[in-house]
């Protein structure tokens, strides 16, 4: 039960687009990929989350450190499309506030 | 090298050289010595049993007798067919030393060993002029040999050795009449030395028989008692094993765990004899302590294997099965360490086949081997019947294959109120005929009877409230089955009348306590079992993970703080959120129980 997990650039923007259930097993892709991206230095990171239906807290923990790393290079990570139950996560772990979440990617864009 | 020219002193044509006639009285006085000390030497061979003393006696008769300086026995060594000397009286203490530590004969060498060699008496009547006379003995020891008498020692055609006086007393040389006295002498000698070493062979037989019987005591007291309980609706089990020898090298061993788990062990330790049985108790009792500390089959075996590696018994391993029915559900758990393979058959059709196993190594040689536990669902009235070679082997006599073929049929062939295992043993005696048993013979037979009444009153949550919902999961936490508890979850929760919202929270909840028994409790080891039980009642929806702990490792069972498992603590704190009620329970042979309440109060008393 991988990810599928997309990467694009736009706008001066990187773009990963995540797309299946983030957990123990899956979440390892995802850092990796978030890890790669995060070593060539945007300015803006996205995370598009909007079909993703499930993630634990692996998946939040792998979130927390990339918005440590990119921090630290003075970039910015953002979360776009989070549906119930990822939103619901962020809200029991308190870190809804913490992390610049948007509606949609538009919305992380602009 | 001495060289005597003027030879030829043999029995039976030797000149009888009586330098002074003694008159008749003295004779007379003589023979009747003589023969007195005849029946003597009858009474010493009927007296005692013991070697030495019967040598050392019989020869101080003979050179009282015989009036000689010294007199030795010397006995064959079958092995280097040498002639040695066993005793020597009359020497002093340094010149019988060198002769017993350094003087060997070859048959042929010297007077004794031409004796031997021809198994004739030899009379030297003076040593200076025979040249068959050793004189590296002489050299040796500083005795001087003027006159000697050598006859064979001969007792039911088997040479055993020669006896010699040597230097009479109170004359230049031996005579005739001295050479036949010591020959009727010696053949009651030869019968004495001949019962003494029956005798000793006897008693060191003895001995070891004494050993093996204390031996095989040990290992009846190593098997299993028989077991009662309520238990025993659920399962039969039979079992024989007929050890070749007085103490075999098979075993096999059976206990009730809690949880309503029997336990078997079946093994065949290469080796037999004393050796064997010990090694054999130290398996049991280890298996005994950690079949009850670690409850995964495979984590029992790679435990007991890295102890035996460990252990001095140089070259002396195992094979064996480990066998754990859940008496309950009929779910059979077992680890194979190079042990050949066991029987499974079906109540439903009859159908016997071979049971395949992911068999490792057999247990004591490398440590740290990765025997994997395998498993096997199995219905009310299947058996399992186990075995060891010697089974196989019986009806192997030319080391083809077809010893398993032959076995199947035949547990095919058995009805169902037939004994398999009474039929399997009546067979291979049958095929074995006559011929002794040359190798040990174990069976043993496990028939699952099905979980019987006894579910209901092991488990009180489901004895409280039988028109509950519950589902049990039984799973290795891959990642599909992940996904497989999840999806259970989201339907119990459904079940249950909870919302989207607190839907999401307990499939999270549940996904992050299986998480942490995988991270924490298995190391991270995918293909350890867990049992995830949800029950729906009207005011709760629970869900219990039953984790079988650490398990490589029995130091670090201990139990884990659920507040420490994830870094962080996140997944515990997201558990906290979602559920009402957390319980935690541990148990050294059990397991770990974590139990999560979701109340649902409300909707009870709608």
């Amino acid at each position: 039960m991988s990810l599928d997990i997309q990467v694009e650039n736009r706008s001066g923007a990187t773009i990963i687009s995540v797309k299946g259930e983030v957990d123990l097993y899956s979440s390892p892709g995802l850092r990796q990929e978030i890890k790669r991206q995060t070593k060539k230095k945007p300015a803006v990171l996205i995370v598009e989350l909007s079909q993703v239906d499930y993630m634990d807290s692996s998946g939040v923990a792998t979130l927390v450190e990339g918005l440590k790393n990119l921090t630290r290079k003075k970039g910015s990570l953002r979360l776009a499309g989070l549906t119930e139950p990822v939103q619901q996560v962020f809200k029991f772990a308190h870190l809804d506030k913490v992390f610049d979440i948007f509606e949609d990617l538009e919305g992380a864009l602009g | 090298m001495c060289y005597y020219p003027d030879l030829t002193v043999i029995s039976g044509r030797n000149r009888i050289i009586e330098s002074t006639p003694k008159n008749e009285l003295g004779r007379l006085q003589e023979k009747v010595d003589r023969l007195s000390s005849l029946i003597e030497v009858g009474a010493i061979i009927s007296s005692s049993l013991d070697l030495d003393e019967v040598l050392r006696l019989v020869m101080a008769l003979a050179r009282k007798v015989m009036a000689a300086e010294a007199c030795s026995i010397l006995l064959l060594n079958e092995e280097t067919n040498q002639l040695e000397f066993e005793l020597t009286l009359g020497a002093e203490t340094e010149v019988r030393r060198t002769l017993k530590e350094k003087i060997r004969l070859d048959l042929g060498q010297g007077v004794a060993g031409w004796s031997a060699l021809h198994r004739e008496s030899v009379l030297v009547e003076d040593a200076r002029t025979d040249d068959r006379v050793y004189t590296g003995a002489d050299e040796a020891t500083g005795f001087r040999t003027r006159s000697l008498i050598a006859v064979p020692l001969i007792n039911k055609d088997e040479l055993i050795g020669v006896a010699e006086v040597i230097n009479p007393i109170s004359k230049d040389g031996f005579n005739q009449a001295d050479l036949e006295l010591f020959e009727t002498f010696c053949r009651q000698v030869a019968i004495a030395v001949d019962n003494a070493r029956f005798h000793q062979a006897y008693l060191a037989q003895q001995r070891l028989s004494e050993q093996l019987g204390a031996a095989a005591s040990i290992q009846r007291s190593f098997l299993p008692s028989p077991l009662n309980g309520e238990e025993e609706d659920s399962f039969h089990l039979e079992a024989v094993s007929l050890p070749a020898m007085e103490v075999g090298g098979d075993l096999y061993d059976y206990f009730m765990l809690p949880g309503r788990r029997l336990a078997v062990l079946i093994g065949d330790v290469a080796g037999k004899g004393v050796g064997a049985a010990l090694y054999m108790a130290r398996v049991v009792s280890e298996f005994r302590y950690l079949a009850r500390l670690l409850t995964d089959p495979g984590a029992v075996i790679n435990q007991l294997n890295d102890s035996l590696a460990e252990g001095t018994e140089f070259g002396m391993f195992i094979t064996g099965v480990y066998w754990l029915l859940d008496l309950d559900r009929g779910v059979v758990s077992y680890c194979n360490a190079g042990h050949i393979p066991s029987l499974l058959k079906r109540a439903e059709d009859g159908r016997v086949e071979l049971i395949e196993t992911l068999a490792g190594p057999p247990l004591g040689i490398f440590p740290e081997m990765d025997y994997k536990t395998s498993r096997l669902q199995i219905g009310p009235g299947d058996s399992i019947l186990m075995l060891t070679d010697g089974v196989i082997e019986a009806w192997d006599a030319e080391r083809a294959h077809y010893g398993y073929d032959r076995l199947i049929e035949l547990v095919r062939s058995v009805s169902g109120d037939q004994s398999t295992v009474a039929r399997i043993i009546e067979e291979v005696q049958g095929y074995v005929g006559g011929a002794e048993q040359t190798d040990d013979l174990t069976l043993l037979e496990m028939t699952w009877l099905g979980d019987g009444n006894g579910r209901q009153e092991v488990d009180p949550d489901r004895a409280e409230d039988p028109e509950g919902d519950s589902v049990e999961l039984d799973i290795s936490l891959g990642p599909r089955m992940m996904g497989v508890v999840r999806r259970v979850s989201e339907r119990m929760s459904g079940l249950a009348g909870l919302s989207t919202e607190e839907t999401n929270g307990f499939r999270l909840a549940v996904d992050e306590a299986c998480t942490n028994v995988l991270r924490h409790a298995y190391g991270g080891d995918e293909s350890r079992r867990l049992r995830i039980s949800f029950d729906l009642n009207d005011d709760r929806l629970q869900v219990k993970l039953h984790d079988f702990g650490v398990g490589f490792d029995p130091d670090r069972i201990v139990p884990h703080d659920p507040s420490a498992l994830v870094p962080g603590g996140l997944g515990f704190h997201l558990i906290r959120t979602v559920m009402d009620e957390i319980d935690y329970s541990h148990s050294a042979t059990e397991g770990n129980t974590l139990t999560l309440t979701k109340l649902l109060a409300e909707r009870g008393a709608d």
